[in-house]
């Protein structure tokens, strides 16, 4: 935590004074490249909109809980850790939400606690990742990106799966 | 319903972020620091972008969005990461279909491999755990591994779909 606090401000300062030794006009860049960050905002804004709307249908839905109760047959592991997984490639928020639920019932330091943070500590919203980095530049065909991503959220959830059981004691 | 509502705040507040980033990295791009920082990490980007060009400012853009993602600052990482995307765009002839790289670097972000996971902590902290930070090895270990694994899926499917990146 002390650390982090330092990392963007050092970064930012030491940009600046490599900046004033290149005798480069930080001012004019900086707003050629806000520019930039402004026009990537505004074309995202449709993508993200329409995500986080379908998002909040979905989750208000009693379907996620039918869907759930159905994927664990096997009961091997519980339901709040399926929801987690199942969250976690779609949305942030949701996930994280998903997870202080997991906090306040199980504590942070019981077993849930430790697999529910390492599932969202491990890996990055998949969906979100294609739609904002794709939509922002106007990429139509994405290819194999979705069934990849895919693929990889569920190997990541099963490495996890195995990291936490061997480490945990 | 407020979700119509709540996606434009976060959409602002995204604003704030990517101009803040994205021009600072306008900013080390002018000074020539993307420049040197792309010829440095090159040895390791030319194993993970084949198809990249050598000498392109891209590999700059490209570590510094992994380099943000290690640091666990997923919200600068995003900005970073568009940039990338924009360049690789340039290089594919500006064509509105994904290119290998660009598959890459999206589950290389997918995967996310973090190595100070800060909100994880504090997060566990604010839910009183006793030992917040003992998570990391854990995180650290779990994401390793899933960046090996999304390296290898990414290989495995460009080879099942090579055939439809040629000739388009």
């Amino acid at each position: 935590m002390s650390i982090t606090v330092y990392v963007i401000p050092v970064l930012i300062l030491c940009l600046m004074v490599y900046a004033l030794y290149k005798k480069v006009n930080a001012y004019d860049s900086f707003i050629k490249g806000a520019k930039e960050g402004a026009k990537y905002a505004f074309e995202i804004l449709p993508y993200i909109a329409s995500m986080i709307i379908a998002t909040a249908v979905f989750k208000s839905s009693d379907f996620l809980n039918t869907l759930v109760s159905f994927l664990n047959f096997a009961q091997k592991i519980n339901l709040d850790i399926l929801t987690l997984m199942f969250f976690k490639p779609i949305s942030g928020t949701a996930s994280l939400a998903v997870l202080t639920e997991i906090f306040k019932t199980y504590g942070p330091d019981s077993y849930t606690g430790y697999f529910a943070s390492t599932i969202q500590g491990s890996t990055d919203t998949t969906l979100y990742i294609i739609t904002v980095y794709f939509g922002a530049v106007g990429i139509k065909d994405i290819k194999y990106a979705l069934k990849a991503g895919i693929l990889v959220d569920i190997m990541s959830f099963i490495i996890t799966f195995f990291v936490v059981r061997y480490l945990f004691f | 319903m407020s979700a119509p509502q709540d996606s434009i705040s976060i959409i602002l507040n995204l604003t704030g972020l990517y101009i803040l980033w994205s021009g600072l990295l306008r900013i080390a791009k002018d000074s020539g620091l993307i420049d040197v920082f792309a010829k440095r990490i090159y040895f390791i980007t030319k194993f993970l972008f084949p198809e990249l060009p050598k000498d392109h400012d891209v590999h700059g853009y490209i570590a510094s969005n992994i380099a943000a993602n290690i640091l666990g600052l997923g919200s600068v990482a995003t900005p970073l990461g568009i940039k990338s995307i924009e360049e690789m765009k340039k290089i594919n002839n500006n064509k509105d279909t994904a290119s290998r790289s660009m598959i890459t670097l999206i589950l290389l972000n997918s995967s996310c491999l973090t190595l100070l996971p800060t909100t994880i902590i504090s997060l566990r902290k604010i839910y009183g755990s006793n030992e917040p930070s003992n998570v990391m090895p854990y995180i650290i270990i779990s994401t390793i591994l899933s960046t090996i694994c999304a390296l290898i899926i990414d290989r495995i499917f460009y080879r099942i779909n090579k055939n439809k990146f040629i000739g388009k």
